[in-house]
């Protein structure tokens, strides 16, 4: 690709050296009025103007759009190293497609050449009016010569109109001079000479223009070029003199390539170039002359015809793009740039590509033409912009073909999303006949019997639309094929077969499109797809054998949807799980026999279950993570107020409480059933415990979507975990052969233990999971590898934390592993702070104990570990009780937890198709909003050793609050919602009940569109509020417990003192940085609360954000 | 580990392939990922090198000018190679980049040594090309999400005859000590801040203590912080990547620190040079500076939009 700068800037400034032709054959004398200044030759600034300065300023006008690595901000660090920035500006722009150039100045070369300093005679002095950049152009039939200011667009220091008489003048290379019909003298001094050369030309132009054709100034016909036959000796010059392009012929099409550049250079004439190319079938006669030089296999012709094409494609004018997409020119078009001359020995292949390869189908058809034409251009606009030009593309033709798709794009989505009938037959493809009388459509049994007439009128109907897009090619058109029957146990013909799964890629292929669009436009569409019920196709995918190719592609494609639908519209397909469940229940209380039917829900978990192939256990154990992702609920508060407040269709959506209810009544058995199949820890004696690969595989999901439940379902999740033995049979994967299946077991047991659940620590002692946790805890002792690493944090965090119960459970019945392990070179060190915390605990320590310690520690750095000691020993004077709230306070409101779970959510589910950013600034507030937590997240990993001595000794000890002890640990959790939540489980869900889920859903279905866009409207003001509350509530919570915690929090002064507290500048390296990122979490959010769903426009989308690149 | 033959063989068939550039079925990434996962799994967060070893900085696919890193720095098993993370996107050629160095990991354990930079991550490959070009050349985005689990069981860091210490982006303040990453559960998801994050994003700048990153994650730190840190840790140097060095590197804070940049033409128009830093066995530094790969048949980048279509 190094070759495209050498193209790109060919294009547009190779013809200087070709020029001279058409200098101004007049050479103004110096009798001009005056002598403009000396130093108007070198504007002041123009040392300043290495070539690179150019995209930085681009890159700043997208900066908006602009992703941190490299943002504007990075790019000013980034000391001599802009590159940086013009890639990641040219990136956000590209992604961006339109960049709106008529307000600012963007990247286009050409105006650089044109910059000037205008100066006024004023008395006998020239004055300085500004630097600006200088153009020709055309307002009311008449030729202007205006000058805008460098650094705003808008305004104009100089605008005159250009006369017929020869006032004037042009002065040594870079200076033109006039005096107005006012008598004011003007000057111009450029900087670069070849600027001055197009300006001059140009007003030469106009002039004679003018006195040839003095009452026609429209210039919208073109007297300069007209067809004409071949000039006896046609070279580039005589082309420019003529100002025509002579008819395409072999031999001459370098020079008429020459000439075309050189002809481009002025605004004007390659307008007038681009509209003649386009009215007189140029293209068509270039082609002609390719088919000829193909048959004598003339090289030379060839390439010069792929250099002609190329220039005229780069001529970046989007007429002429529509033009060439036309179904005739095309293929022509490409078969030219087949012959690039630099790879003589290589001839592309893309007229066979396109003929052969690809293929347009439409399972469903798309009875609107100017919709049809326009994908089959998008697709060729693709073709163009990835395959043939890809190497010698440049900025603007990047930006314009770019932009061109995605206008296309937008308008094919709007046009299905508001064809009623397209996707309500996508959607009814994959219905039983049950569910369609239900939903009063035609039934498959109905429209059986006059299938044969019916399905005829049908296929003619279709042909007729086929018909009318004949030009596809080699379409395979299966309309009007395999309309039959498919009720749910009846085989499906070939042929329905085959349109089920072509109506699965064009859903497939519907949402990647989607996830190029805007945000608003994407949330709408992925919602409209649910609304109708996609769903039910994705089930179908789903549902497939994985035992051949075929069945294995469709599960794959269908699980992209269902990432895709997932991704923007987690809620819906829960409410259409429900919907499902209700029409269930509604059919059973009906009588029928339900018994093949079931919720995508259910069908996943058994899919995942039963699969033997990696990639469809990975793909639909990663489905149902991102569906039962709970992470916005509960203690989040207001990270994530980006994208997710946009995804979620209300989060205290009563539905996804009964979503849970069902998936836990229903699910979790059939989900986790595989684990009944191993025995219990205690009953295996082989230290290693070995499974298939396949188990291997679907152990490694199942552990890791328990983690994630556990953590994320609260009481639901601890009840199971507690009344179902599962961890018992989890520990026995302790010992599995794999380490990363060991490794994931073991991370369902730190889950547990950051939980600080009593009930749930009571069940691993009773259970002895610390015997195989110990087991491999000793077997990697040895090592430094990831898993010693885990298993060290694990019990690192239980002394961090002081879990006294653990602490003690594991020293009284582990106490030889552990002394054993305190023994160990590389993790004793970490054991015997686990012991010497013990025997704290056992008896609060005298000072000299302090001491002691001390030299067992391993850091190098000493001094901070003693203060470190000192301060937790100094909260380990506080009374149990706080231990209590600990175990009992669900969600932990701790910015450590906050922390983990964040960093869980990372790994569980990724946060998934943080979207480009050019198009959202929503959704790339993510990253950062992270960041938001930061105001209680005090305990950066393993950051105890840092918190300066003062601030721990400053810090407020539990005043004003009044620390409530909860004398039976086992009790609920003490959260009012949770223990409401904890009825509700109990009740099972009553008929009536489930009728008003299906009503409550299908309404809700239907409101949602105007209830989500006014969430972003309006609403979402209310909805931050509704997040500040939680917030301020969470923090109170966070503050309580930080007061009670032993440890390493360290309570920032500032959030609990007044105001003049808050402004005073941060004191510790530490604080600084945190505080600002506060700020900045506020300044995203207000960035998101603010943004307008039409418009994420780059420059609001906030400077800041974290690359999520 | 096991180091069977059949693993060998394997392997040799797929950097056979992927030096030619030519990505290797879905089939054998699986196998690869799963093998690589086992080697990684064992080691440490902060993996310890031995000297003589050759430091590279970021690649992001610009599979070619690997190439011509190779051919500066030397082929594989001669060469001891230490990669810092940030092999895939922006660049052509992401899957077969990471592909290619993930198969010289398996089949070289010892000489080849990679680390995670900030792009070895799920959210920030969606948005940066990866993602894109595993769906664009195989199909399905199952390649992307086996890589993705491999980005997880890199290490964090690498220490040099635990002299000079490798990271992707830098320092910590919740860092102190090398050993304190020890205690890090390193397999996730690069979360948005703490310890972690910071190693992967953090830049230096000339900035007295610690500073907001412009990135929105990590830190800046200035000379005083890196002094700091290396003479606690009884360093001589740190070496990272992450930022763009017009040289090809930039030494910082007398020589205390360094980035090593080994993407030439970063994006294909940047007109950096590119570098690696060549350790001896006494650690002396050499430099050695190479430009992007001739433009060439094989560069043209292979886009194909699906064969396929229906919208």
């Amino acid at each position: 690709m190094s070759s495209v700068d050498a193209a790109s800037s060919s294009a547009q400034t190779v013809s200087p050296s070709t020029s001279p032709a058409e200098q101004p054959l007049s050479q103004p004398d110096s009798s001009g009025p005056q002598e403009p200044p000396r130093d108007a030759d070198t504007p002041p600034s123009s040392s300043e103007i290495e070539p690179r300065v150019q995209p930085v300023q681009a890159g700043q006008d997208v900066d908006a759009s602009q992703v941190a690595e490299g943002s504007s901000s990075s790019g000013e660090v980034l000391v001599g190293v802009p590159g940086t920035e013009q890639v990641e500006g040219m990136d956000a722009e590209h992604a961006a497609g339109a960049v709106d150039d008529s307000q600012q100045w963007t990247e286009d070369d050409s105006h650089e050449l044109k910059r000037v300093k205008v100066y006024e005679l004023i008395g006998s002095r020239w004055v300085d009016q500004g630097t600006a950049f200088c153009f020709g152009d055309f307002q009311d039939n008449e030729a202007l010569l205006i000058a805008r200011a460098e650094e705003d667009f808008n305004r104009i220091i100089l605008t005159t109109t250009i006369r017929a008489t020869d006032v004037y003048q042009r002065q040594q290379e870079t200076l033109i001079v006039w005096t107005e019909p006012d008598g004011v003298d003007y000057a111009l001094s450029f900087q670069d000479p070849e600027g001055c050369a197009e300006v001059w030309h140009f007003i030469e132009e106009v002039q004679r223009h003018m006195n040839t054709n003095a009452e026609d100034m429209a210039l919208t016909s073109s007297p300069l070029i007209g067809p004409e036959g071949p000039e006896p000796s046609v070279t580039t010059a005589n082309i420019i003199r003529s100002g025509r392009l002579p008819q395409p012929q072999m031999g001459i099409i370098g020079e008429i390539d020459s000439a075309i550049k050189t002809l481009a250079r002025t605004a004007v004439v390659k307008e007038r170039v681009c509209e003649y190319i386009q009215n007189e079938e140029y293209i068509k006669a270039l082609i002609d002359v390719f088919h000829q030089a193909e048959d004598l296999e003339s090289l030379v012709d060839l390439h010069a015809l792929f250099g002609c094409m190329q220039t005229i494609l780069l001529l970046n004018e989007h007429s002429l793009y529509e033009h060439i997409l036309d179904d005739e020119i095309f293929q022509g078009v490409v078969g030219i740039l087949e012959y690039d001359p630099e790879f003589p020995n290589y001839k592309a292949n893309y007229r066979d590509f396109l003929r052969e390869t690809a293929h347009f189908h439409q399972p469903i058809p798309i009875r609107d033409d100017a919709i049809q034409r326009k994908i089959h251009h998008t697709y060729r606009l693709q073709f163009l912009k990835d395959v043939v030009l890809a190497r010698a593309i440049d900025d603007s033709t990047f930006n314009v073909l770019n932009s061109s798709i995605i206008f296309n794009q937008i308008d094919i989505i709007t046009h299905i999303q508001n064809d009623q009938m397209f996707l309500r037959e996508i959607a009814g493809m994959f219905m039983d006949d049950d569910l369609l009388a239900l939903l009063g459509l035609p039934t498959k049994q109905q429209t059986e019997p006059g299938r044969d007439a019916g399905s005829e009128a049908k296929d003619a109907d279709k042909m007729d639309v086929d018909q009318a897009e004949p030009k596809v090619n080699g379409a395979a058109h299966l309309n009007g094929h395999g309309e039959g029957s498919s009720s749910a146990v009846k085989p499906l013909s070939p042929e329905e077969l085959t349109r089920r799964r072509e109506v699965v890629f064009l859903v497939q292929q519907l949402c990647m499109m989607g996830k190029n669009v805007q945000l608003p436009a994407r949330m709408a569409l992925f919602r409209s797809l649910v609304d109708r019920g996609i769903v039910f196709a994705v089930q179908w995918g789903l549902s497939q054998p994985e035992d051949d190719e075929e069945g294995r592609q469709m599960i794959a494609t269908s699980g992209e949807i269902m990432m895709a639908l997932l991704d923007h519209d987690l809620n819906g397909v829960r409410g259409h799980v429900l919907k499902q469940l209700g029409t269930l229940e509604r059919e059973k209380a009906n009588g029928k026999n339900i018994r093949d039917k079931e919720t995508v829900l259910v069908l996943m978990c058994k899919v995942l279950v039963r699969s033997q192939d990696l990639a469809v256990q990975s793909l639909v154990g990663e489905a149902l993570r991102l569906l039962l992702e709970m992470m916005s609920n509960d203690a989040d508060g207001p990270q994530n107020v980006g994208l997710k407040l946009l995804q979620q269709r209300g989060k205290d959506d009563p539905g996804v409480e009964k979503f849970l209810d069902y998936f836990y009544k229903y699910c979790m058995d059939i989900l986790f059933k595989p684990f009944q199949e191993i025995p219990e820890a205690k009953d295996v004696s082989d230290p290693v415990f070995a499974l298939s690969r396949e188990k291997t595989n679907l152990f490694l999901w199942l552990c890791d979507l328990l983690s994630n439940f556990t953590q994320q379902h609260s009481f639901r999740s601890h009840f199971f975990v507690l009344s179902s033995n599962i961890a018992p049979r989890v520990a026995t994967l302790l010992r599995s052969k794999d380490k990363h299946l060991r490794l994931a077991a073991f991370r369902f047991f730190r889950t547990c233990l950051r939980l600080k659940n009593g009930n749930l620590f009571k069940h691993m002692i009773k259970h002895d999971s610390f015997t195989p946790i110990l087991e491999l805890t000793t077997r990697e002792s040895r090592r430094d590898n990831l898993v010693s690493s885990t298993c060290l944090e694990f019990f690192d965090f239980m002394r961090r934390e002081n879990i006294k119960e653990l602490i003690h459970h594991c020293m009284t019945k582990h106490g030889e592993t552990i002394r054993a392990l305190s023994e160990s070179p590389v993790v004793g060190a970490r054991f015997r702070d686990f012991i010497a915390r013990w025997e704290m605990n056992m008896e609060p320590p005298p000072v000299e104990k302090i001491e002691r310690i001390t030299p067992t520690t391993p850091q190098r750095w000493g001094q901070g570990k003693l203060l470190d000691t000192a301060e937790e020993d100094y909260f380990n004077g506080e009374d149990d009780e706080e231990e209590m709230i600990h175990i009992v306070s669900t969600p932990p409101p701790r910015g450590t937890m906050k922390r983990k779970r964040t960093g869980m959510r990372q790994t569980g589910i990724p946060v998934r198709a943080p979207p480009k950013p050019p198009f959202n600034g929503l959704a790339r507030l993510t990253p950062f909003s992270g960041l938001v937590d930061y105001g209680g997240d005090d305990d950066l990993g393993g950051s105890e050793e840092n918190i300066t001595p003062t601030l721990g000794r400053d810090s407020p000890v539990p005043g004003g609050f009044i620390p409530v002890s909860y004398n039976n640990p086992s009790e609920p959790p003490s959260s009012p919602r949770i223990s409401h939540r904890q009825v509700s489980i109990k009740s099972p869900l009553s008929p009536e009940e489930d009728g008003d889920i299906l009503d409550a859903l299908s309404k809700g279905g239907s409101s949602l569109l105007p209830r989500i866009s006014g969430m972003v409207d309006a609403g979402l003001g209310s909805k931050r509020r509704r997040d500040d509350d939680d917030d301020e509530m969470l923090e109170r919570l966070a503050n309580k417990s930080k007061r009670l915690t032993p440890g390493p929090v360290s309570p920032t002064p500032e959030s609990d003192s007044p105001g003049p507290a808050k402004a005073a500048p941060p004191k510790t390296p530490e604080e600084g940085p945190k505080k600002l990122k506060l700020k900045f979490g506020a300044v995203g959010a207000a960035v998101a609360s603010s943004a307008s769903p039409q418009s994420s426009s780059p420059s609001s989308t906030g400077t800041k954000d974290g690359d999520n690149g | 580990m096991p180091s069977d033959l059949d693993k060998f063989v394997l392997v040799s068939f797929a950097i056979e392939q992927l030096l030619r550039c030519e990505p290797i079925s879905e089939e054998q990434v699986k196998r690869l990922c799963m093998k690589a996962r086992e080697i990684l799994i064992e080691e440490a967060n902060v993996q310890t090198v031995d000297s003589p070893v050759t430091i590279c900085g970021d690649i992001h696919g610009q599979f070619w000018d690997m190439m011509e890193l190779f051919k500066v720095g030397g082929p594989c098993p001669e060469t001891n190679y230490l990669f810092m993370g940030d092999f895939v996107d922006r660049g052509f050629y992401s899957v077969e980049t990471f592909l290619l160095l993930l198969a010289l990991k398996v089949r070289y354990p010892e000489r080849m040594t990679l680390i995670r930079g900030n792009h070895e991550s799920r959210q920030i490959t969606q948005v940066y090309g990866f993602y894109d070009e595993c769906q664009r050349k195989y199909g399905s985005s199952n390649v992307w999400r086996w890589c993705c689990e491999v980005f997880d069981y890199l290490a964090l860091g690498a220490i040099v005859d635990g002299r000079v210490f490798c990271v992707h982006g830098g320092l910590s303040p919740s860092l102190q000590g090398i050993d304190q990453i020890r205690t890090i559960d390193r397999k996730q998801e690069v979360p948005h801040d703490g310890a972690m994050c910071d190693l992967l994003w953090s830049d230096p700048d000339d900035i007295t203590g610690w500073g907001l990153s412009p990135r929105g994650a990590g830190y800046l730190f200035g000379a005083d912080i890196t002094k700091m840190f290396a003479h606690r840790n009884g360093i001589d140097l740190i070496a990272r990547a992450h930022q763009l060095a017009m040289e090809g590197y930039k030494l910082m804070f007398d020589r205390t620190i360094v980035t090593v940049w080994s993407a030439p033409n970063y994006c294909y128009r940047c007109g950096n040079v590119a570098s690696i830093l060549e350790l001896d066995e006494y650690l002396a530094q050499e430099y050695k500076v190479f430009q992007h790969a001739p433009s060439d048949v094989r560069s043209i980048p292979a886009k194909r939009p699906p064969a396929d279509y229906f919208l």
